[in-house]
């Protein structure tokens, strides 16, 4: 797996929970490690998430949107599962080390623990998904904001193949229990990928069978 | 001179059983007369087809396999096509038009290589308008199943388009060099808009591209 399969599959997983306030103007935020702070002690508190997700791939130029609509888990530790099932079905599990993807014709498996690109890989997600990823200054170049709902975190990559894909992540948290909201994946040519969460609910019961592939 | 003579006569022959060896593919076919100019827009899926397609793709390459979304646009004369990740990551995005011009306006960088981006660029242009647009084209009667094709003639060799008897479109497209086909085309699907799915193979190289065609909801969101 070389780096640019790492950057696809990490960036499938950067996306997590939801609801969007994009419109209200932000301000920039004065207290960035009270924030970091709230946001750790958040992310210790949760043990599982479980939220209907709305993907929407807008290709600005052509005018044109592709909507998909999916189902996302995660429990404690390192146990995600990503699925899409409309207009099509995929699936993608990371657990015990592995990371498993399934479409109609093919499954595939992946060894995280022997790779060291998965290794990368399963560290940026759990970092996006307990909110260590707003520590990682050294890859990523960070910008906060705030409005009375919610905290708005823009992520500019500093590797420069990296952002030819691309240009930068924006991450919205909802104020109230400080998980994200909506993420945005904006491309090269001012294409985007909006994901937007909905009907969360944090710590409930998940089987671990819905990881296990 | 003796050796030049039978180093010319060589060649000669295998010009020749090269030259036959195409020319007797489909042998006791029925010429039927030259395109009009309609013709290609009547039998392409894609020439008449003015809205947006989108296909859950899977490419077969030396042993790898990697899967993704195909979108098609018409944009006036010209036709874009976007492979997108399932996750919504763009890998490449093109522009094609009948006079073969084709614009990369994105190519993911492990992917942006010339050999890579001509032979996709090929297929896919293929795939969208089939019959050659050069007027040199022919109508065929197949003898044994009574099929009708164009054969045109293609870079390296012929291009034959065969088309199903009811729909009319194309049902699949046979790009022949000297010796043997190079590759094919296969499209399935009633008389819609856009083929329900396609399957392009090369012989020469090991490239198989699958497309299975989604049908969406048409859902909208707001942010």
């Amino acid at each position: 797996m070389n780096k640019i399969h790492f950057y696809i599959y990490a960036l499938a997983f950067l996306m997590m929970p939801v609801t969007s306030k994009a419109q209200e103007k932000m301000s920039p935020l004065a207290d960035i490690p009270g924030f970091r702070d709230k946001l750790e002690t958040m992310s210790a508190k949760v043990q599982s998430i479980s939220s209907d997700f709305i993907q929407e791939k807008n290709l600005v130029v052509l005018s044109e949107k592709i909507i998909s609509k999916g189902i996302f888990l995660f429990r404690k530790e390192n146990n995600i599962r990503w699925e899409y099932v409309d207009p099509y079905r995929y699936l993608i599990i990371i657990s015990n080390g592995k990371m498993y993807t399934r479409d109609d014709k093919n499954q595939k498996v992946f060894d995280i623990e022997t790779n060291k690109m998965f290794r990368e890989m399963n560290r940026f997600i759990s970092g996006c998904i307990q909110g260590d990823i707003l520590k990682n200054e050294e890859e990523y170049a960070t910008e906060y904001y705030e409005n009375s709902s919610g905290y708005f975190v823009k992520l500019i990559p500093r590797d420069e193949k990296m952002r030819q894909m691309l240009n930068e992540v924006q991450i919205w948290f909802d104020k109230a229990d400080l998980t994200v909201s909506s993420l945005r994946m904006v491309e090269s040519g001012e294409d985007y990928t909006l994901i937007t969460f909905k009907n969360k609910k944090l710590n409930n019961e998940i089987p671990l069978e819905k990881f296990s592939f | 001179m003796r050796s030049l003579l039978r180093n010319l006569a060589f060649s000669s022959l295998v010009l020749a059983i090269l030259s036959s060896c195409s020319e007797s593919l489909y042998k006791g076919s029925e010429s039927t007369g030259q395109l009009t100019s309609n013709d290609p827009a009547e039998h392409s899926w894609f020439l008449n087809n003015t809205g947006r397609t989108l296909y859950k793709c899977s490419v077969d390459v030396y042993g790898n396999n990697f899967s993704g979304l195909l979108f098609i646009k018409p944009i006036g004369e010209t036709h874009r096509i976007l492979f997108i990740t399932e996750t919504g990551l763009k890998i490449f995005d093109m522009e094609f038009s009948r006079n073969k011009e084709m614009k990369t306006w994105y190519c993911m960088e492990a992917l942006n290589r010339k050999t890579i981006t001509r032979t996709l660029g090929n297929d896919l242009y293929l795939m969208l308008y089939n019959i050659a647009d050069n007027g040199t084209a022919h109508t065929y009667t197949k003898a044994e199943d009574n099929r009708v094709f164009v054969r045109s003639e293609d870079i390296g060799g012929r291009r034959y388009c065969f088309f199903g008897r009811s729909t009319g479109k194309t049902e699949e497209l046979v790009k022949r060099g000297s010796l043997r086909n190079k590759m094919a085309i296969s499209f399935f699907g009633a008389d819609g808009p856009a083929p329900d799915s396609l399957k392009l193979e090369h012989n020469n190289i090991k490239l198989t591209i699958q497309l299975n065609r989604i049908y969406e909801t048409g859902a909208e969101i707001s942010e």
